[in-house]
């Protein structure tokens, strides 16, 4: 019975060995020189704590890593990627066996594993490993060269890429059926077959002689060890890096809830500059970020900016950004970025959402506008100059008297703070807006027949600072939020209907010490409803929800509004781009302030999607949602009629008159 | 060369106005106050002028009025001013333009400025008097209303804005005085670091005097006639059009 | 009473705006005198005394100087002045002289009391005068022209000139498009004109009055117009004597951009339209029917 393993360096001269090391060496020595060099770009970066909780650092981004959870994501890209990742690890582990065994493990103990029947299974699974990685591999190349997806870009050193990966795989196929050829072919046929593929080649390389088989097997080892030198001398130099980066930036997660910002300080005296200008004004990560982009473009593909034929790619500014710290001078980023392209950004985070690379486009974007907002007193148009110049003077955008803030609540069920469940923090277009009015009306009756008691602040409400913030204007953020937080003092429970209000007191004031329970409206009512505190006269029509990023992306509320509808009695028609893929109404990232000068309409965009679900009603949770609908949905030509509306005028219709009555 | 621009704190338009009965000026609880946007492009006209002369200028930025004015003060300081008077009267937003004018003449008139800008008008009384009657006390040129300048060698090339767009130009010597129109150039929006530094500046606080008497007894203030809520205008069409056309034939909006 | 009436010459002509201080005298009923500075033939048709001194339309001093001669001889009650880029130039200056009271931007005069318009129209105020001369500034078209007729008598007077600011020329409005921040009246359309064919009907409007024509922002975006015309906290902000908005709603948008205009009508189909906030006059009525027939009865 012949053993079932092999001769590891079957026909290599054992001298051949030590050189088969040698080149190995030199192929990592290469590596890490490329990588050494990489490291010292990284190094221009200022410090920022990203190793903290290692443990759970290490876990997830080990799981993420080997699982591929986020690049799997996109369809086609993400199945072929993610297989020939797992039939490259299963060729690497197995790489790792030998080693161990003939240069560790054999030579130091005598104990040799890879026979019998683990080395079938061995066996099994590096034929078959190969496969899987050729065939996808095969899959990746069709769609990068012939099938073309728009907007894919070439990197250096792609096609040397391809052809080194592939003649890697065939070669190791060759060597294989010409090894088999010799020891398995009609020897130990009942092993043969653990090595399918191999066996393929081995019974058509069995009808030349030995002596041609070894030679050529020889030759062919040779060719094999330059190319996977080659292989390994590449990586930093080609998009192969992203086999080291993207894992380790898997590692360096922000682990602050989604959407922090640096909240900067602005007494600090020593400071020579605000925001991003050069990249020493960026740290580590942010410069590792730029070069664990491995140009995928799931980012682009979902960008409003982008999609709108607006300067923007978050996928380019970031490369851009990269080319920058990589000329190893202090250059300027908005110059190498473009302000149209800093400008243009709604912050809907799907390109953060969707990068497979772990990389945090929105906070750079805002840094470099905090450069430009902060040290050049530099914004997109002067109708944002304007708005800046209305929260000062009116504490709000619009320019509307802060007197007439509460207005809108005149004769409505409100009670003194003291006395009320909960503080309605009601925000700029609500309070000011005749539209989203309407909104902030529908909520206060919603509550009142729940049964819950709510104030408002009234005169005393700001802004929350929200679009100026992410149009770069830390410096107004900072003084109203510090004003609204001060009024909120003694307020322990905060409702907002704005979801950028939401994101902004319940997460971005923490920074500046408020400590007081922030909920949104839509989680909200989904818990009165639960509880039974009002009733709905359901009403049919067909319906289509669209998510606000900040309640989204940002807040993972997706559930609660859909529940709400859903007991309106509506039917609901769900866009594609819904949920975590949710398109933007192009009014986020203080864009609500500016005009849109560049490209197409995203609100347009927009409503031509929900148009295209048939539906009666565009329902959204959020006032800048709905000012973007409204005015989109009337610019539709022809199709379905649909009228934009915000998810508490179809619950405050639902509300049965006797339910008022009663409360 | 010292240079001085004058502003004025005004209520933000928007506001919704309350006179106390009897009042002869609006009450200022829950009010917005801005600097007035004429002397927003003041402002921004001195800075550039201080710019431009490098070390060789310094430039003040003056204010009659109540405390709030000292925040209007602040921000030229932050768009490059480099000291401030606030020449401080609780009664200021009363004043006649002639005693505004006096106080102001009376605190500066020792302290040689050879240019000085002002806002054409205020946007809460319109008089436009305060600039041209600075200039005439101190016994300097002046002209007013300008929408282009530019000063080279001592001496001023501007435009003056007509009604219908057209524009006059004209040149005068320092010492002078210029009012400033909307539209003379981009009030600049300032920098964190200039906001900072701002601050620090000197802001010299003044009690006024030399108004004089006042010229003008305000015996009422209130809404104008008219304003209010919308009449509606309803019924057949023809009755409709009509009514237009009388409404606009009384308010000799046609012919 | 006697008023003195200065007027104002621009590139060789004298301001139609003389009818209106004729028409303010009347008002005040007083006698009026006259006084012209500038190269021009133009005299104003009134019966009273006109004093003329040839020589630049603007030179401060000189101005100055020759008004205050004519104060000196004439001795008048009132001296009356456009408030305008002249009169709110010369106006302090004569008022300083004289140490005489000075009223600006008057809009309205009734038993002794001035009426002056305050914070953009949104307040009045009426003032009196202390004892003695009064320099007045006239809100243009706040006083009738008057319809008076007849020759005046000329006087030539002498400007010295010279000294001071001196005007070098005049340069011709730039031309950008449309500047609705400087417009009398105004026509615009909104999402209510349905559909950017029915544009026409608001450029029609806007040439049977003599107005601009502005839009609110959905009519701009859609590509409608282009962005020039835009009325709102986004384009422009306008204060025409003329605001005629149609098919506008009234986003809060919109309504901070024009809101400050003198006389606001509305043409919407909802009378709730929050237009109403800022407007006078709601016609409720579909536009595509009322805007036609208002042309009409306009060029009729």
């Amino acid at each position: 019975m012949l053993e079932n393993t092999r001769e590891i360096y079957w026909n290599i001269p054992a001298s051949s060995v030590p050189l088969m090391y040698l080149m190995a060496a030199l192929g990592t020595g290469v590596m890490l020189w490329g990588f050494a060099r990489r490291l010292k770009v990284y190094k221009q970066g200022r410090s920022l704590a990203r190793l903290n909780g290692l443990g759970r650092r290490l876990f997830l981004g080990l799981s993420e890593a080997l699982f591929q959870g986020k690049v799997g994501r996109e369809k086609g890209i993400g199945a072929l990627h993610n297989f020939f990742f797992w039939g490259f690890l299963v060729l690497f582990i197995g790489t790792t066996l030998i080693f161990i065994q003939t240069d560790i493990l054999e030579p130091l103990a005598g104990i040799t594993f890879l026979k019998g029947d683990f080395y079938k299974t061995f066996s099994l699974a590096m034929d078959l490993g190969g496969l899987v990685a050729l065939i996808m591999m095969a899959g990746m190349f069709t769609r990068r060269y012939l099938l073309r997806p728009k907007g894919l870009l070439p990197e250096t050193g792609d096609g040397w890429m391809y052809l080194n990966l592939f003649t890697i795989l065939l070669t190791g196929f060759l060597l294989e059926g010409l090894r088999m050829a010799v020891t398995e072919v009609g020897l130990n046929e009942a092993l043969a077959i653990y090595s399918p593929v191999g066996l393929i080649f081995a019974r058509w390389f069995a009808l030349l002689d030995e002596g041609t088989i070894r030679s050529l097997h020889l030759g062919l080892w040779w060719f094999h060890l330059v190319l996977v030198t080659a292989f390994l001398a590449m990586i930093p130099f080609t998009r192969l890096k992203h086999l080291f980066l993207t894992p380790i930036n898997y590692l360096f997660f922000d682990d602050h809830p989604k959407g922090h910002l640096v909240t900067l300080d602005l007494e600090d005296e020593s400071a020579e500059s605000f925001g991003l200008g050069k990249p020493s004004d960026l740290t580590w990560k942010d410069i590792f970020d730029t070069d664990a982009c491995t140009s995928c473009k799931r980012c682009q593909d979902r960008c409003p900016a982008y999609n709108t034929d607006k300067p923007l790619s978050p996928m380019k500014l970031i490369q851009d950004m990269g080319k920058v710290c990589f000329e190893m001078k202090d250059g300027s980023l908005s110059e190498a970025v473009g302000k149209e392209a800093i400008w243009a950004c709604t912050t809907c985070r799907a390109c953060m959402e969707t990068c497979p690379a772990d990389i945090e486009h929105v906070p750079k974007i805002i840094g470099m506008r905090r450069n430009l907002a902060l040290m050049e007193g530099e914004f997109p148009g002067d109708e944002v100059a304007k708005a800046m110049d209305s929260f000062e003077v009116n504490y709000n955008p619009l320019g509307s008297a802060p007197a007439a803030r509460a207005d809108w609540a005149e004769g409505l069920p409100l009670v003194p703070i003291e006395e009320a469940d909960y503080l309605y923090f009601v925000g700029c277009y609500a309070s000011f807006d005749a539209r989203n009015q309407k909104v902030a009306k529908a909520f206060v009756k919603l509550a009142h027949t729940a049964g819950v008691k709510l104030a408002i602040l009234g005169k005393g409400e700001r802004c929350c600072g929200e679009p100026a913030r992410k149009m770069g204007n830390e410096y107004l953020y900072q003084t109203l939020a510090g004003e609204n937080i001060e009024s909120l003092q003694k307020v322990q429970k905060v409702v907002t209907t704005c979801p950028h209000c939401f994101q902004t007191l319940n997460r971005d004031y923490r920074d500046l010490g408020f400590t007081g329970e922030v909920i949104h409206y839509t989680a909200l009512a989904e818990q009165w409803w639960k509880d039974f505190r009002f009733k709905l006269d359901r009403s049919p029509g067909k319906v289509t929800y669209h998510d606000s990023c900040y309640l989204g992306r940002y807040n993972g509320l997706y559930g609660e509004p859909r529940g709400l509808l859903e007991a309106t009695g509506r039917d609901l028609s769900e866009m594609t781009a819904s949920g975590p893929e949710s398109f933007c109404c192009g009014a986020g990232g203080g864009r609500i302030l500016a005009e849109e000068n560049l490209g197409t309409r995203i609100s347009v965009q927009r409503a031509q999607m929900a148009q295209k679900t048939g539906a009666e009603v565009v329902v959204s949770s959020c006032p800048f949602c709905l000012t973007m609908m409204e005015d989109a949905v009337k610019g539709l030509d022809g199709g379905q009629e649909m009228v934009a509306m915000d998810l508490l005028e179809l619950l405050a219709q639902g509300l049965p008159e006797s339910n008022l009555k009663e409360s | 060369m010292n240079i001085l621009v004058c502003i004025k704190q005004v209520a933000d338009m928007e506001s919704r106005f309350v006179v106390p009965p009897g009042g002869s000026w609006f009450e200022e609880t829950d009010l917005a106050f801005r600097i007035n946007e004429y002397d927003e492009y003041a402002i921004e006209a001195a800075v550039q002028v201080k710019e431009k002369l490098g070390d060789a200028a310094s430039l003040t930025v003056l204010s009659l009025g109540p405390q709030r004015s000292s925040e209007a003060l602040k921000k030229a300081l932050a768009m490059g001013a480099d000291q401030a008077i606030h020449l401080l009267d609780p009664q200021g937003p009363q004043k006649d333009s002639l005693q505004v004018a006096r106080a102001i003449h009376s605190a500066v008139k020792d302290k040689g400025f050879e240019l000085i800008f002002t806002g054409m008008q205020s946007q809460d009384r319109g008089s436009a008097q305060v600039g041209i009657l600075l200039a005439e006390l101190l016994g300097i040129d002046s002209v007013s209303t300008l929408v282009e300048f530019s000063f080279e060698g001592g001496k001023i090339q501007g435009e003056r804005e007509l009604e219908g767009g057209i524009r006059a130009q004209v040149t005068l010597a320092t010492p002078a005085l210029v009012t400033c129109q909307l539209g003379l150039n981009q009030p600049r929006y300032p920098t964190l670091p200039n906001i900072m530094k701002a601050k620090k500046k000197p802001m010299e606080t003044l009690e006024v005097s030399g108004t004089g008497e006042a010229v003008l007894g305000v015996k009422e203030i209130g809404a104008p006639p008219k304003r209010g809520a919308a009449e509606l205008i309803e019924g057949d069409l023809s009755a409709q059009v009509a009514q237009v056309v009388a409404i606009l034939k009384d308010n000799k909006l046609i012919g | 009473m006697k008023a003195l009436l200065i007027g104002e010459v621009v590139q060789g002509k004298l301001a139609a705006s003389f009818a209106e201080l004729l028409g303010f005298a009347e008002t005040m009923g007083a006698e009026t005198v006259g006084l012209m500075l500038g190269d021009s033939s133009d005299r104003p048709a009134f019966g009273g005394k006109l004093y003329v001194g040839q020589g630049p339309e603007y030179a401060p001093k000189a101005h100055k100087a020759a008004a205050l001669a004519v104060i000196e001889q004439e001795q008048p009650d009132l001296v009356v002045l456009m408030h305008s880029a002249y009169g709110w130039d010369l106006a302090p200056r004569l008022a300083l002289a004289q140490e005489a009271a000075q009223i600006s931007e008057v809009v309205g005069y009734d038993a002794g009391l001035y009426q002056l318009g305050c914070c953009n129209g949104k307040l009045q105020r009426k003032v009196t005068p202390k004892p003695g001369l009064v320099v007045v500034t006239i809100q243009a078209g706040a006083f009738a022209a008057a319809t008076a007729a007849g020759s005046p008598q000329e006087e030539s007077i002498a400007i010295t000139t010279g000294e001071g600011p001196q005007l070098t020329g005049y340069q011709p409005k730039p031309a950008q498009g449309v500047d609705l921040s400087k417009a009398e009246k105004i026509v615009s359309g909104g999402r209510g004109i349905g559909k950017p064919e029915n544009l026409q009907l608001i450029r029609d409007l806007a040439d049977a009055l003599g107005a601009q024509v502005g839009a609110s922002r959905p009519v701009v975006d859609s590509g409608w117009i282009e962005a020039a015309h835009q009325v709102g906290s986004t384009g422009a902000t306008v204060t025409p004597k003329l605001y005629m908005a149609c098919g506008i709603s009234g986003a809060v948008q919109h309504l901070a951009g024009m809101k400050k205009s003198e006389m606001i009508i509305a043409v919407n189909k909802d009378k709730e339209a929050p237009i109403g906030e800022v407007a006078q006059y709601i016609v409720v009525a579909d536009l595509l029917e009322f805007v036609p027939a208002l042309t009409a009865a306009l060029k009729g």
